[in-house]
């Protein structure tokens, strides 16, 4: 330490106990986030009107004033409309510009937020979520020996599938092999299956035929192993697994599955929206 | 949630650490302690996008930044300032951390950071001016005008200057 260092830190001599108040920090933070997501949104959206209402107003009618755009605008009456109808909501195919919805982001609270997601190949249902469980089921890809039980955090039927976020269906399973106990999370959703830039524990394999992205990762003794692999209806299957039950706290063991096992899992022709 | 646990790790380890930047900043230890739960509001709702290898400088900058702001809006009118050192005689067996306090808090704001951020925090002259949005010239003088003032108001020479 320099000497005025050791100077400075004299200051420190009738130093009180810490008060920082870690809840509130959480709390205050929370609603800060939640509002600036809403500002970004309602920023986003008044753009949005400022350029497209104008826009919208100034052509399509051949030219000439505002005024007479205006006019023909609110009369609709030189230009024919194309017929209304009342079908149901319009499959996207795969073929289509993906297209993006506005959800509440995944964790936050119920407030509307910026968070824009990725629209799923197919609109997402109960009836499918039941079909992947059912699928996964009969598939043989769950190792033999692999025990699933309820995580009492996110409580649903071992191996079985619900919606999440409304756009992608999820699996959360506490499983036990012989090589160690953790979840397993299979989550099928619209994205893209490569590996992430920052994630430098990822790397490219083939399983089965199909190229899959392996990613392996260690925090606070919690190992995450994920595959990831781009199903036939251009979505994302991902197989995930830990040696923790609840997220944050190891089981003392690896991870009950393999990558090579969750591979197994990832790439079943079967999970498709 | 991942967030919440990630930046709660984070706040155990460098809170205390930030106070005391905090309070060698602004004098008090209670406006310390809220410069750095205001510091750790801005950087929850930052979290997502700060590099992990930068959080440190992320949040030193908004400690910084924060109790710059608090200066200005007139909290600094708050602060146990004088102009001169009180008549009270400091008698020879005073700790120096009085001595310490009273030195800083009659240096000008901009030196007094400045030698904070230099000498406390270890930052270079590059990294001072950066986060401060000043000339290294401007940040060069500051400090030794700082060093300086406080050598003399000490009254001894404990600061051999490093860089």
């Amino acid at each position: 330490m320099t000497d005025i260092k050791q100077t400075l830190s004299t200051a420190f001599e009738d130093e009180p106990p810490l008060g920082i108040d870690k809840a509130t920090i959480l709390k205050d933070g929370r609603r800060k986030a939640t509002f600036r997501r809403g500002y970004t949104a309602a920023a986003v959206l008044a753009t949005v009107t400022a350029v497209a209402v104008p826009a919208l107003l100034w052509s399509g009618a051949g030219g000439g004033s505002g005024g007479g755009q205006l006019q023909a605008a609110a009369g609709q009456s030189t230009t024919p409309a194309p017929p209304l109808t009342t079908e149901a909501p319009v499959t996207s195919t795969s073929a289509s510009t993906p297209e993006t919805t506005f959800t509440t982001k995944p964790g936050s609270s119920n407030a509307p937020s910026s968070y824009e997601q990725p629209k799923p190949p197919k609109p997402v249902t109960p009836g499918r979520a039941t079909e992947l469980g059912a699928l996964l089921a009969a598939s043989g890809t769950i190792p033999a020996d692999a025990r699933g039980q309820v995580i009492p955090q996110d409580p649903m039927d071992p191996w079985t599938f619900r919606i999440s976020n409304a756009n992608a269906y999820l699996s959360f399973t506490d499983v036990t092999t012989a090589a160690g106990r953790g979840a397993v999370l299979l989550h099928l959703y619209p994205g893209d299956a490569a590996c992430e830039a920052h994630d430098t524990t990822c790397r490219q394999e083939t399983y089965g035929g199909r190229t899959v992205a392996v990613s392996s990762q260690e925090h606070n003794g919690i190992t995450l192993v994920t595959v990831r692999t781009a199903t036939p209806d251009g979505a994302v299957m991902s197989a995930q697994t830990s040696n923790s039950s609840d997220k944050g706290t190891s089981n003392g063991t690896p991870p009950p599955l393999t990558w090579e096992q969750l591979a197994k899992i990832a790439t079943h022709p079967g999970f498709t929206f | 949630m991942e967030r919440d646990r990630e930046f709660g790790e984070f706040v155990d380890a460098r809170a205390l650490v930030m106070r005391r930047t905090a309070y060698l900043l602004c004098g008090d230890w209670h406006r310390a302690e809220d410069l750095v739960q205001t510091a750790l509001t801005k950087l929850y709702v930052a979290w997502p996008r700060v590099r992990r290898d930068s959080v440190d400088a992320y949040a030193r900058k908004v400690l910084v930044r924060a109790a710059i702001d608090e200066g200005r809006r007139g909290f600094r009118s708050r602060e146990t300032v004088v102009d001169a050192v009180p008549d009270t005689p400091v008698s020879p067996t005073v700790p120096a951390d009085l001595d310490v306090r009273r030195a800083l808090a009659m240096l000008p704001q901009g030196q007094r950071t400045v030698v904070v951020l230099r000498y406390w925090e270890d930052l270079s002259v590059t990294e001072t001016a950066r986060l401060l949005g000043r000339t290294e010239g401007t940040v060069k003088s500051q400090a030794a005008k700082g060093l300086a003032a406080l050598r003399e108001l000490l009254g001894r020479h404990v600061f051999e200057e490093q860089r």
